[in-house]
């Protein structure tokens, strides 16, 4: 229902990622879960956060493959913590805006 | 559509990205479909056209060129060497137009000054000629006096104009000559 932005959806990415090594595809699903995005919108996400240094890659092998794990770097971290600071003034802001005022 | 058709589209469309670019976004999709297993064909209904997602793709890596480029302006210490030598290479003609210039303001000014101080300073010789009783000299110098106020009146406008004018015209060019020399962003 209400648009997400590319900060809040690197926001979630590494959340996720914090909470355990994971790949694209279970990464995707996780997402969708929760918000609407398309489901290509996450590589160029995940390949920026890579490539910014908050998440980095390796590769496990799975059922005979490659499968390829991202793990999140202390700048990643760092950025997350920000973004969760942000994240709670921002939704304090919205509420103090959407809530009833009849509750005083 | 089929895995493969899928991926062999979507590499064409990535023909444009850097081949390390296109090699971890083709690695991606090839293992996200690998993930999806029985419910690939779904998973490509759902991320829509190779064109819609390799448009996504090349779109982000676009916004990269363009920040990188934001934030790497060209090496500013270095411009500013270059451009300090320049202008100390180009002192001898510069400085002699500064000095014209400042023979013009100069110039200007006492010229406008003189005639302009002796609206005064004669008529008041004069009355104290007069008072000494020599009429000639007396009149004379009032008369000089009236003389002095209408060249003043006559060219102060003019001279005025003329080093607004000057000094207009070489700021421009100096601040011009300067933003090539320095860079845009390092003058205000």
């Amino acid at each position: 229902m209400f648009p997400i932005s590319s900060a809040l959806l690197d926001a979630l990415v590494l959340a996720l990622v914090d909470r355990e090594e994971t790949y694209g595809y279970k990464i995707t699903q996780e997402i969708q879960n929760a918000v609407k995005v398309s489901e290509s919108t996450l590589y160029p996400v995940l390949r920026r956060l890579q490539k910014n240094g908050a998440l980095e890659t390796f590769d496990r092998a799975y059922m005979g493959r490659n499968r390829r794990y991202y793990r999140i770097t202390a700048l990643g971290e760092a950025m997350l913590i920000q973004y969760r600071k942000d994240w709670e003034e921002h939704k304090l802001q919205i509420d103090e805006i959407l809530r009833e005022e009849n509750l005083s | 559509m089929t895995v493969n058709e899928f991926l062999q589209e979507l590499e064409r469309n990535l023909s444009s990205l850097k081949p390390e670019e296109r090699q971890s976004a083709m690695a991606y999709y090839r293992e996200y479909l690998e993930e999806a297993g029985d419910s690939a064909q779904e998973a490509i209904e759902n991320l829509g056209s190779p064109q819609s997602v390799a448009e996504r793709i090349l779109s982000e890596s676009e916004l990269e060129l363009n920040e990188s480029k934001k934030s790497q302006p060209k090496s500013k210490i270095s411009t500013i060497i270059a451009g300090s030598f320049i202008l100390l290479a180009t002192s001898p003609f510069w400085l002699v137009i500064l000095f014209l210039w400042l023979a013009l303001v100069f110039a200007l000014t006492i010229i406008v000054l003189t005639f302009a101080t002796s609206i005064v300073i004669a008529p008041i010789q004069g009355i104290m000629y007069l008072t000494k009783g020599l009429f000639s000299d007396g009149i004379g110098d009032i008369g000089a006096g009236l003389f002095c106020a209408g060249i003043t009146m006559l060219i102060w406008r003019p001279c005025l104009k003329l080093i607004i004018h000057t000094t207009k015209t070489l700021w421009g060019h100096t601040v011009a000559i300067c933003r090539k020399l320095f860079g845009k962003e390092n003058i205000a």
